[in-house]
């Protein structure tokens, strides 16, 4: 199979060869379903939003004007994630969870959690990873889009800045909100971490 | 926890950001690193965002769970979409545009032009006041229109409240009034006015004594045969608040006439039905395809 550079599979992909397309996808869909689902927090509707992204991009390949085309699928794809979370406001889901005996629901964290030892730097790294979930699940969703695209998808201000279609400035100021608002929510979580994951405050003024 | 106190104000928040990400230019990050240098606050902050950073990117990548690539026939179904979701949405709302298009302009035909046609009076409203005999037979009250029915009215030239003076339009701007009294009317006729002598065009008067008028003789029957009672506004006390004097009701048409009248009135519409009903139909139409393609999506 002949090596092809992404430029080629893209102008492929606009005239109309759904193999290079297919290709396109298969390379970013990683990176596509990740930022999906830190956005929305849930893997289901993370998947649908990364298929629906796919779909729209395939009827907008026309409109590709080059650039990264990572970023430019990251764009359909948080305009995708905008579009699910709005109709999951609409339509909310219900979760189903399990009950206890006494016919209650159970907190989904405790019932879903692996009741497996692990090793004290795995279980330590793993509450870490909860904790910013969690702090992250429950920034406003302006704030967690940007946090997502620059700290987790690796864009810069710039290609946010085209993402989100808001300016610069906006960028600048959603991220540094949003990274103070993690910064409160993690240090909650300071006394539970383990002392090498704890965002302490070693000095003062 | 001391989060209210650490809080950073925004712009030093947003400049630590922006250093950390290496988004300042050259000048910039030399003035934010000579104060970081100089605020411990400034360099806590910095440390703990750096950790923040770090431990947000140390996040497990979450892989796909499945490939999202497109087959033959989803491509296909989306490349047909398109085309036609938005162009019935298009031609609906171009209908509907067309339609109310014609609504606005006929409503502000019909307010604004109709109406004033249909409020001047026709000849034939005109030639059927009723004379003064018919309702001095009948006994009603006499209302008297001064010179209505000639386009003008007014006073009597020196008699005492009684005699229409008639004036007639003259062809080229002149018209003439009638100073003529009726006989036994008035107990002193007027003196003969000075008759300026008509000019063509130059809207001169013309004096054209008329001749006794059927309505005179009958006033003065009136006046000479029974008392008259003291009228308000041209109404006796006694009937105030009544209809005194009306028009005679309009002739009910015949069923020709008001089928001509509604064929009249249709051919004045600016846009016939059968359009309206058009653009209707395949605005409704349209919109019930875009909204069957839109959920198919």
């Amino acid at each position: 199979m002949m090596v092809m550079s992404e430029q080629d599979l893209i102008e492929l992909a606009v005239s109309g060869d759904l193999d290079a397309f297919n290709r396109l996808v298969l390379q970013y869909q990683d990176a596509a379903y990740n930022t999906a689902y830190r956005i929305m927090s849930d893997s289901a509707a993370a998947a649908d939003a990364t298929q629906e992204a796919v779909i729209s991009m395939y009827r907008k390949l026309n409109t590709y004007r080059g650039g990264s085309f990572k970023s430019w699928f990251l764009r359909i794809v948080t305009n995708a994630c905008y579009d699910e979370l709005r109709r999951l406001q609409r339509r909310p889901s219900v979760p189903l969870e399990p009950e206890n005996d006494e016919g209650e629901l159970m907190d989904s964290s405790s019932w879903m959690e692996d009741d497996t030892p692990e090793p004290d730097e795995a279980a330590s790294a793993r509450e870490l990873e909860n904790a910013i979930e969690h702090c992250l699940e429950n920034l406003e969703e302006k704030f967690r889009v940007v946090m997502v695209l620059v700290d987790i998808s690796g864009e810069d201000y710039e290609s946010v800045s085209a993402i989100i279609n808001r300016p610069m400035g906006t960028v600048k100021s959603r991220l540094a909100r949003a990274r103070q608002k993690m910064q409160d929510c993690l240090r909650a979580f300071g006394e539970l971490l383990p002392e090498k994951f704890r965002l302490k405050d070693e000095e003062t003024e | 926890m001391n989060s209210r106190q650490d809080t950073l104000p925004k712009k030093d928040n947003e400049a630590l950001c922006a250093y950390l990400d290496g988004v300042m230019t050259g000048e910039e990050r030399q003035k934010f690193e000579t104060r970081l240098s100089k605020s411990l606050r400034l360099q806590k902050a910095l440390k703990e965002y750096t950790q923040l950073r770090l431990a947000v990117r140390s996040l497990p990548c979450q892989p796909a769970p499945r490939n999202f690539t497109l087959t033959l026939e989803e491509a296909r179904a989306i490349k047909r979409q398109p085309v036609l979701y938005p162009a019935f949405s298009y031609a609906s709302l171009a209908s509907v545009l067309i339609l109310a298009l014609l609504f606005t302009s006929e409503f502000i035909f019909k307010t604004y032009s109709a109406p004033m046609a249909r409020e001047v009076p026709s000849e034939p409203a005109l030639m059927t006041v009723p004379s003064v005999e018919s309702t001095a037979q009948a006994g009603q009250p006499q209302i008297f229109t001064w010179g209505s029915a000639y386009g003008m009215g007014g006073g009597g030239a020196g008699g005492i409240g009684v005699g229409a003076p008639h004036t007639a339009y003259l062809p080229g701007g002149g018209y003439s009034m009638d100073t003529t009294i009726a006989e036994g009317a008035a107990e002193e006729p007027a003196p003969p006015e000075e008759t300026l002598p008509s000019e063509a065009g130059g809207g001169g008067l013309l004096e054209t004594p008329m001749a006794e008028t059927p309505e005179a003789q009958v006033f003065s029957v009136e006046t000479s045969t029974e008392p008259v009672e003291p009228l308000i506004f041209g109404v006796r006390e006694s009937e105030a608040g009544q209809i005194v004097s009306s028009y005679p009701p309009a002739q009910a048409k015949s069923a020709p006439e008001t089928a001509a009248d509604s064929q009249a009135e249709a051919s004045r519409a600016l846009v016939p039905d059968y359009l309206k009903i058009g653009l209707l139909t395949a605005a409704v139409v349209f919109a019930l395809a875009a909204l069957v393609f839109y959920l198919k999506r």
